[in-house]
């Protein structure tokens, strides 16, 4: 589903910001509750590594597609 | 199990704005000899196989075997030469703590391509009733009898 960032904050007042697309392309790792970002590039390893020595032992660790996605192709 | 879509910002395709898209992107426990990995991954209703990037295999010490079948086909007609190994996963929500063995391929993307993380059919979806609401934004996925848990 896609919509304007106004209709998301609408439809979702309680919902979390969506992520930046700074963050397109790259992995992120989230903290515990999922409020913030601990880490972030482009190497697996290294985002996870990076957040487990800020502190967070099993980060939530998330793939940012860029773009739409169709598939992978 | 209750999961709501997850929001990232891209461009468009018609105009290239600023969108808000919203996926069904669930988080899922990958075990591996040297430790475990928490991944929110995408629900493909469209993908036979749940494929991850093969280098969460090397950094969670996942040895992979090379397919010997046909590569994979993704959309485009594009071949994508998959490895596979048998891995245990978790899906846990409040008190609800599911975990079972499944097999999965892994992917080497090239450079910094869409390097996405699938939960398809097999190992995944075969095991749950699937409901996407797409009003509401909300994935919601209830173990089935099929689901062989560890």
């Amino acid at each position: 589903m896609q919509m304007t960032l106004e209709e998301a904050r609408k439809r979702f007042p309680n919902g979390p910001e969506p992520i930046a697309l700074q963050y397109a392309g790259q992995w992120i790792a989230w903290n515990n509750d999922r409020t913030s970002i601990i880490a972030h590039g482009a190497n697996f390893g290294k985002v996870r590594a990076e957040a487990i020595a800020e502190g967070y032992p099993e980060p939530l660790m998330q793939r940012v597609l860029g773009t739409p996605f169709v598939g992978m192709a | 199990m209750r999961f709501p879509y997850s929001l990232s910002i891209a461009r468009s395709i018609d105009a290239g704005d600023e969108i808000v898209i919203l996926r069904p992107e669930v988080p899922i426990r990958v075990f591996g000899p040297t430790g475990a990995a928490e991944l929110l991954a995408l629900v493909d209703t469209g993908s036979d196989n749940s494929i991850l990037p093969l280098s969460i295999a090397h950094d969670l010490g996942i040895e992979t075997t090379l397919g010997k079948g046909p590569s994979a086909s993704a959309y485009g007609g594009q071949r994508i030469a998959l490895s596979f190994a048998d891995v245990l996963l978790e899906l846990s929500q409040d008190e609800v703590v599911l975990r079972w063995s499944s097999r999965l391929y892994f992917a080497d993307f090239p450079g910094d391509s869409e390097k996405a993380v699938i939960l398809g059919h097999e190992g995944f979806l075969d095991y749950f009733t699937a409901t996407f609401d797409g009003e509401n934004c909300v994935a919601t996925l209830e173990p089935n009898e099929s689901i062989p848990l560890s």
